[in-house]
């Protein structure tokens, strides 16, 4: 289990995370939301110990050490590879560094994408990069596997692609944690969805419960959100001054 | 090995109702018949780009509607009688009226009128073979 | 470190130093920055011996194209003779540690390995990668320092005719290390 405990981060006098409080037990797959700057992405780095923060983080108890950050993994937009390694020396870094580093795993993935094995990693068109940096993550062996907008420039087939494989070969105790822009994607692929805004946490449901009110998730975060479905009508009205 | 090449996700409806309906349907078809293996749940799951809890949650349904039989280690089988059949039938029907009924009655319709409006539409081909002839 | 049953090299080529620099990083701009620099610091800190025959010379009278020695003649303290020959070396030395900073900056650059590296279940690999060169280049500026220092005060004590040496030259040196007394 994952326990964030009244996690609080300021940035100067902006407060980043507000009191975050919560559990992420193994084998969920985890929709995290919210608009830019909400915090999700520092949320995802206060968990690494990429930043200070204040309250307590543990995995099975312990706080997150050298000892058992080999149970998280990391794929950001940002990537976190290095750029003049290819494929397979990644390959042998992360064999070298991380126990549970899955070769099986690895190779069935790389062969699904066809991604070259020995071109340098800069040489990579974006897509593929995105899809390398997400195979990375999958196959170090961990037991809970962060992604932070893992997708930006990819096409819808490789992303549908890229779900699909995930719910093929997730195991029941590993937990994705997927922060994303695409509510109406994700909606059939995750089980629990976390809304952040301006660092707090304002939803927290699994898709059984809404499925059960007979809420859409994008409707549901609508909700959350208090998004104003004629916000788009009001303003084309003071823009163009035509009368509805 | 039950196909779902031809299932479509749809907005509105639950995706676990849509899988249930889809079995349903195929059902009714005859496409689906006594003895067919459903894909496992995992395999359903990424064939289909969805939750295993949600593929899992319409296995479940089926089971205890007595429609499919679930053993440890194999994969789950449809189980298909005389009452069960009629029963599936008899629920999808009702599902679609249900929804007919519905938006006439949302357009103002009285029982009667629905009812004559029916008869008037009963020997009529459907839309799609008249837009062909045409 | 290692699992038995994985294969732990797919590349046919893999250097031998690659666990002590920062993983794909080129080092060879780095080493011949270092080698010439090196080599700078060399001829700057033989200047001693220009000095050294220098004040050698001043110990003796010439007349008539002979040569002998000025009757309690004193040769010139080895600080001043020394003149911090060695400094090239300690300027290299200031010099690969702003590469070692380099090593560090180069996470941040272009992709964010950086997360990479924080995320390494063994706490020595990050320093292991990141500072080993720079720690090898900075003990052979101080090996060379150490050397350039001991080697100019043998010739110093060697050179000098007997009888002009001066006593105390070594505690002298290092009492007018950072300013003259």
């Amino acid at each position: 289990m994952l326990k964030l405990d009244h996690i609080n981060k300021f940035y100067g006098m902006r407060q980043a995370l507000n009191d975050v409080s919560l559990e992420l037990p193994r084998g969920e797959i985890v929709g995290l939301f919210g608009e830019n700057g909400a915090g999700k992405t520092t949320l995802m780095k206060c968990i690494f110990g990429f930043h200070g923060y204040r309250g307590a983080i543990t995995l099975d108890g312990e706080p997150i050490t050298t000892k058992n950050i080999a149970k998280l993994s990391f794929a950001t937009s940002e990537h976190s590879f290095f750029p003049n390694l290819s494929a397979a020396a990644h390959r042998d870094f992360y064999a070298n560094h991380f126990d549970g580093f899955s070769d099986k795993r690895y190779t069935a993935l790389m062969d699904f994408f066809a991604l070259p094995k020995h071109k340098p990693l800069r040489a990579f068109s974006t897509g593929q990069k995105n899809q390398f940096e997400v195979i990375l993550a999958l196959s170090q062996g961990a037991d809970y596997i962060f992604m932070d907008e893992p997708f930006a420039g990819n096409d819808i087939f490789n992303r549908e692609d890229f779900y699909k494989v995930l719910l093929g070969i997730l195991e029941p105790h590993e937990t994705v944690v997927l922060s994303t822009h695409l509510i109406e994607e994700v909606s059939d692929f995750i089980g629990r969805a976390l809304l952040l805004r301006t660092g707090s946490i304002i939803g927290d449901v699994t898709t059984d419960t809404l499925d059960g009110e007979g809420l859409s998730l994008v409707d549901y975060i609508k909700n959350t959100y208090s998004y104003r479905a004629d916000r788009v009508s009001r303003a084309l009205h003071t823009l163009t001054g035509e009368d509805e | 090995m039950i196909q779902f090449d031809s299932f479509r996700a749809q907005n509105g409806l639950p995706i676990y109702l849509q899988i249930l309906r889809y079995i349903k349907r195929g059902i009714v078809s005859g496409d689906i018949a006594d003895g067919d293996a459903l894909p496992s749940r995992r395999m359903l799951s990424a064939m289909l780009g969805v939750n295993p809890n949600t593929i899992q949650k319409a296995y479940r349904i089926l089971e205890e509607d007595g429609l499919i039989a679930s053993h440890a280690g194999a994969k789950s089988v449809i189980v298909l009688n005389e009452e069960n059949r009629a029963r599936v039938r008899r629920e999808l029907l009702q599902d679609d009226i249900r929804e007919t009924a519905f938006a006439l009655r949302g357009m103002g319709l009285s029982l009667q009128e629905a009812i004559s409006l029916l008869t008037q539409c009963w020997d009529m081909p459907s839309l799609s073979d008249e837009e062909d002839s045409e | 470190m290692k699992k038995t049953s994985t294969p732990t090299r797919t590349e046919d080529t893999r250097r031998w130093y690659e666990p002590f620099v920062p993983p794909g990083m080129n080092v060879e701009g780095e080493l011949i920055f270092f080698l010439i620099a090196m080599l700078a610091a060399m001829c700057y800190a033989t200047g001693f011996f220009a000095r050294l025959f220098a004040q050698m010379d001043l110990l003796y009278q010439y007349s008539y194209g002979e040569r002998t020695l000025i009757p309690g003649a004193v040769m010139a303290p080895f600080y001043e003779v020394f003149n911090q020959a060695w400094t090239g070396y300690f300027i290299v030395l200031l010099c690969m540690l702003g590469w070692g900073i380099y090593h560090d900056l180069y996470y941040k650059q272009d992709t964010k390995s950086i997360y990479t590296m924080r995320r390494l279940p063994d706490r020595v690999s990050f320093l292991r990668y990141t500072w080993t060169l720079t720690l090898c280049e900075v003990l052979v500026c101080v090996l060379f320092a150490i050397l350039c220092l001991s080697m100019s005060y043998g010739f110093y004590c060697l050179m000098t005719p007997d009888g002009c040496l001066p006593d105390g030259q070594w505690t002298l040196f290092w009492d007018n290390l950072f300013y003259r007394k």
